[in-house]
């Protein structure tokens, strides 16, 4: 009997820890996994922002190489369409040759050259028109052509077709024009919107034709004084309002066309030490890259002087070991090829300077497809059209972190400009002022609320009747749930106007209630029968009582200032005086509302590390003779250190993602500029902003997202070294 | 309910030649919101004497404790009324500097309470609070504080670690060094040992032994041997009131009320 209900009873025991020993693993288990997929999760966003941006960083390559044809002569000039379907080179006879290479087979279209005419050289027109072509002859003959093609869809696999078209404006100048006495040694060709501009040179003398756009109409202006008539290289800006000409000495000229009229607008060097033997123009015409005949590249770019723009240095290009034969612009961005007479093509980024590619690719002539995605090399023997994949060549570290010369600017800068009214604007991406906005506003922010709101949960955690402690504490959670749009609209659509009016109120209000509260302290303590201990009513009325009185002292004294001091007003006095531009949406806006929004979470936090702080501790000081406040400083402070810390921590990382705060308070404008008085722009407020007009996959869209990666490891670092220092200071003072 | 009688201290004090009274404690009490946990105590405890508050739990000691230095203000809704002289001073008379009041006051927690600081902080934060900042002058205090409650010989070499790393019994001891180190004239000591073992219990009964020539200490407990061990002077306390207060050997052996007796008898309480 006995016996039995023994093993009865521990079996039910043996039951019911197995039971228990099942619930705590299972608990064991249910935690882990969750703790487990938040860490997942965020490892997840994390991959997939970082995949977003990698290629950004992955560089430029050159693929699959095809050979479309064994091209006849000797090509003088070649192409392709945006699809790729036809490939074409015109050889020295003065026949285009059109190869299918979707269909195969070719085609051949003549130029109605003379029988024993020979075409001698060609130039293309810049960007997007390169099947623009001038072609000159060894008759002192130049034609105008180009290559015409168009897609045709309805076919099971779509085709193109091309056709030569031919132009002779040249025709209507025929009596103008003076004949060059021999071949044509060289040759611009460009047109723009409103102008186009067609160069060609021989035996000593050149020859400019400006058309004008709108009306059609070619004319022969003047060529101004001091023009060396027989350049080495000569090229056309893709805007068809100037032309480059490089001497044999290695100077370069540039003429301006204004109003059908020529005028020498520079004469420098080029900066190279042999003579030049090519010359291009970037898309957008403000940049200008020669090489020479040791191979050395000279970048140029057109900067903002003090008398009107000049053409500086640019970043240094790799330099070639064999003389340089071609420059080919790239159709859409500050590509450049250049190929030496080695066989050797490089690809460079004009902008940053930077090398993109690197490959022995042999021929006479290089041409870009219009979208940049290929290259086509014409050879003596052969056609090929090479794979190139440059799809963020305007990446770089220096580009996105450091300062590069960009056209039209006065000087190097870091400058975020993401898109620009036109096609051959240059995309200009330093993360520098969206790092430094981020910063910027998150340092305003914290300066007003860190002071604030650590003051505050000390005087509710250590001073305050329990009355008060209990109205604050949730009118102050009550802030943190205002939605920050709220705060940010409020903010720059009231406050901002209201600061720009009453800025020297606020200001003096700013610097006198402290000054009014050094000055009383001692006052109150002379005063007999002062309290220190915390006496409810009395307390805050001295408070109150005083920024009331620091309020009506600045309201009186903002109103002199203004009439004394600035001339009527601090802001234009600011503006004339200091040079100090003040927008109505500025730091100081941001400062308060994201303060506003970051106050009750370091109010909440510190307050309750600085309430937890055990009541013993706190009277074992008291009975020794400590005052109030020695006490909060030697002994609840740093025994809370840990916590405020890492309230203060959260506030920073609240502070540095705010998005919509920083978004309608600012004016979004990425400066590089400590000024209290202008506003900046976040890298959450730029995401915000810029994402949903980013192409996808896009340079811009992929830096977005970088920015977003960044954001991302800087809270991320924040939040690390918060846990550390938290952790050291909990070792230290920790222990209650 | 009683009407107490005034102890008849003047009249024992006679055959000692030097029996000041340090705590003049007239008609006080101690009112928590609408309740009153002390009703009129009044009493003079002796100068450099030990006196101990007896009493069942809740009659008010610590409250009445509290008084002499004035941490009952830190309670809400805790009021004081009546007359309290320390060393002829009131410490309710305005101007009266609190800081001053509790350096002259010193008090002892029922549960050790060091800061997380180092040993040598913890015994300097008085002197430091008090604006003593000479470094020599700290390290003799600090010396001899800790020499005093006999914890010197044990963390001599370990004045810069932590004193969360003592035991309960030293830390105990190391809270009465550091009361003692603003040098007070009197020491309120509330359970100082009802947190300890016998043998740490025993030490800081030693110690309140050896401190008694200079302190006027007061000393709440619940061991009566205690009481009848160190203190000189007892006030038994029941319900609020002052029954009795006594020269200790006299109320232990023979004392004036029957309260008191049925209660050191173990009767009640
Ligand atoms: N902070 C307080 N608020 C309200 N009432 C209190 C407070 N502290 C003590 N009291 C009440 O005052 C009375 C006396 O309390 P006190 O702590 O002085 O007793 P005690 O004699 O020290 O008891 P014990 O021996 O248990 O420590 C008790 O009835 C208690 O409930
Ligand atoms: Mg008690």
């Amino acid at each position: 009997m006995r016996h039995s209900a023994n093993q009865a009873l521990g079996t039910r025991a043996g039951g019911l820890h197995r039971r228990r020993l099942l619930a705590d693993r299972l608990a064991t288990w249910l935690i882990g996994l969750g703790g487990l997929s938040v860490v997942l999760a965020i490892l997840l966003i994390f991959v997939f922002v970082g995949r977003v941006a990698l290629p950004l960083f992955q560089g430029s390559q050159l693929g699959r190489e095809q050979s479309v044809s064994a091209a006849s002569g000797t090509p003088m000039v070649s192409g392709t369409d945006s699809y790729q379907d036809l490939v074409w080179s015109l050889d020295s006879t003065g026949v285009l040759h059109v190869v299918d290479a979707v269909r195969g087979g070719s085609q051949d279209l003549p130029l109605p050259l003379d029988s024993l005419e020979r075409v001698v050289c060609v130039a293309q027109e810049g960007g997007l028109r390169t099947d623009h072509l001038a072609v000159g002859t060894d008759r002192g003959r130049v034609v105008l052509a180009s290559v015409r093609t168009w897609r045709i869809l309805e076919a099971a696999t779509p085709f193109s077709q091309a056709e030569l078209e031919l132009e002779d404006p040249l025709a209507a100048l025929d009596s103008l024009l003076e004949e060059i006495p021999g071949p044509v040694e060289g040759l611009a060709f460009a047109r723009g919107e409103s102008a186009g501009l067609l160069a060609w040179h021989g035996k000593g003398r050149l020859q400019v034709a400006v058309e004008d756009r709108e009306m059609g109409q070619w004319s022969l202006p003047v060529l101004p004084e001091g023009v060396d008539e027989s350049p080495v290289a000569l090229a056309a800006a893709p805007n068809g309002e100037r032309l480059a000409l490089a001497t044999g000495s290695g100077q370069l000229l540039l003429l301006q066309v204004e109003d059908g009229a020529l005028s020498l607008v520079a004469r420098q060097p080029l900066g190279l030490s042999a003579s030049p033997t090519a010359l291009a123009f970037l898309v957008g015409s403000k940049r200008l890259v020669a090489g020479d005949a040791t191979g050395h590249l000279a970048s140029l770019v057109e900067v903002q002087g003090e008398a009107g723009s000049r053409w500086i240095a640019a970043p240094l290009l790799a330099a070639h070991a064999a003389p340089v034969t071609r420059l080919v612009a790239g159709p859409r961005d500050r590509t450049l090829l250049s190929a030496d007479a080695g066989g050797g093509v490089k690809l460079h980024y004009a902008t940053t300077g930077r090398t993109l590619v690197e490959k022995s690719l042999p021929g006479r002539h290089f041409a870009f497809s219009p979208r940049g995605d290929a290259l086509v090399v014409a050879g003596r023997d052969s056609l090929r059209r090479v794979e190139l994949r440059n799809a963020h060549p305007e990446i770089s570290w220096r580009a996105l972190f450091g300062s590069l010369q960009y056209e039209g600017y006065a000087a190097p800068g870091a400058v975020w400009q993401s898109t620009g009214g036109s096609d051959d604007f240059e995309p200009k991406f330093s993360l520098l002022p969206l790092i430094f906005g981020t910063l910027k506003g998150t340092l305003f922010a914290l300066l007003i609320s860190v002071p604030l709101a650590l003051l505050g949960a000390i005087y509710i955690s250590q001073f305050a009747p329990t009355w008060l402690a209990r109205t604050v504490k949730p009118a102050i959670e009550i802030m943190a749930a205002l939605p920050s749009v709220i705060i940010g609209f409020l903010a720059g659509l009231v406050f901002a106007p209201w600061l720009e009016e009453k800025l020297t109120l606020v200001l003096s209000f700013v610097v006198i209630l402290p000054l009014l509260i050094l000055f009383m302290v001692p006052v109150w303590q002379r005063m007999p029968g002062h309290k220190l201990g915390p006496k409810g009513l009395p307390q805050l009325a001295q408070g109150l009582v005083l920024t009331l009185i620091a309020f009506l002292l600045a309201w009186l004294v903002a109103p002199l200032l203004d009439a004394r001091l600035f001339g009527g007003s601090l802001i234009q006095w600011l503006q004339e005086r200091a040079g100090v531009v003040y927008d109505q949406r500025n730091s100081l806006v941001v400062g308060f509302a994201l303060g506003f929004a970051v106050i009750p979470i370091i109010f909440t936090m510190a307050e309750d590390a600085l309430g937890n702080v055990p009541e013993a501790l706190v009277n074992a000081s008291l009975a020794l003779g400590a005052s109030r406040w020695t006490t909060v400083y030697r002994v609840v402070l740093p025994a809370a250190a840990a916590g405020v810390f890492a309230a203060v921590m959260i506030g920073l990382g609240r502070a540095i993602g705010e998005t919509m705060i920083v978004l309608m308070a600012t004016g979004n404008t990425p400066l590089l500029d400590p000024s209290p008085f202008n506003g900046f722009r976040a890298m959450s407020a730029c995401i915000a902003v810029e994402i949903s007009e980013a192409p996808l996959g896009g340079t811009l869209y992929r830096v977005l997202f970088f920015t977003a990666l960044l954001l991302f490891l800087f809270t991320f670092a924040i939040n690390s070294v918060a846990a550390f220092i938290g952790e050291s200071l909990r070792k230290r003072h920790g222990r209650l | 309910m009683l009407e107490m009688t005034k102890p008849e201290v003047t009249r024992r004090s006679d055959a000692d030649e030097t029996m000041e009274t340090a705590l003049d404690v007239q008609g006080v009490e101690v009112w928590y919101g609408p309740s009153r946990a002390v009703h009129g105590v009044s009493m003079q405890l002796p100068a450099r004497r030990v006196t101990a508050f007896i009493g069942p739990s809740g009659c008010g000691k610590s409250t009445l404790l509290r008084c002499f230095n004035r941490m009952n203000e830190l309670i809400p809704d805790c009021r004081v009324t009546g007359g309290i002289h320390i060393h002829g001073r009131d410490i309710h008379a305005p101007g009266t500097a609190l800081e001053e009041l509790r350096r002259e006051v010193g008090m002892v927690f029922q549960k050790s309470n060091p800061f997380s600081k180092t040993i040598y902080d913890n015994v300097a934060y008085g002197p430091r609070v008090h604006g003593n900042k000479d470094r020599h002058a700290l390290d003799g205090l600090v010396e001899s504080c800790l020499k005093r409650v006999a914890l010197w010989d044990e963390v001599k070499d370990r004045l810069k670690s932590s004193a969360l790393d003592l035991s309960g019994g030293q830390q105990q001891r190391l809270c009465i060094a550091r009361a003692l180190a603003v040098d007070p004239r009197v020491l309120l000591m509330d359970e100082p040992a009802s947190a300890l073992d016998p043998r740490s219990t025993g030490r800081i009964e030693d110690l309140i032994t050896e401190l008694r020539d200079q302190y006027t200490i007061v000393i709440v407990t619940h061991n009566m041997q205690q009481a009848a061990r160190v203190s000189d002077f007892t006030a038994f306390l029941y319900e609020g009131h002052l029954v009795e207060f006594n020269e200790t050997q006299r109320l232990f052996t023979k004392p004036d009320h029957e309260q008191t007796n049925d209660y050191i008898t173990g009767r009640f309480g």
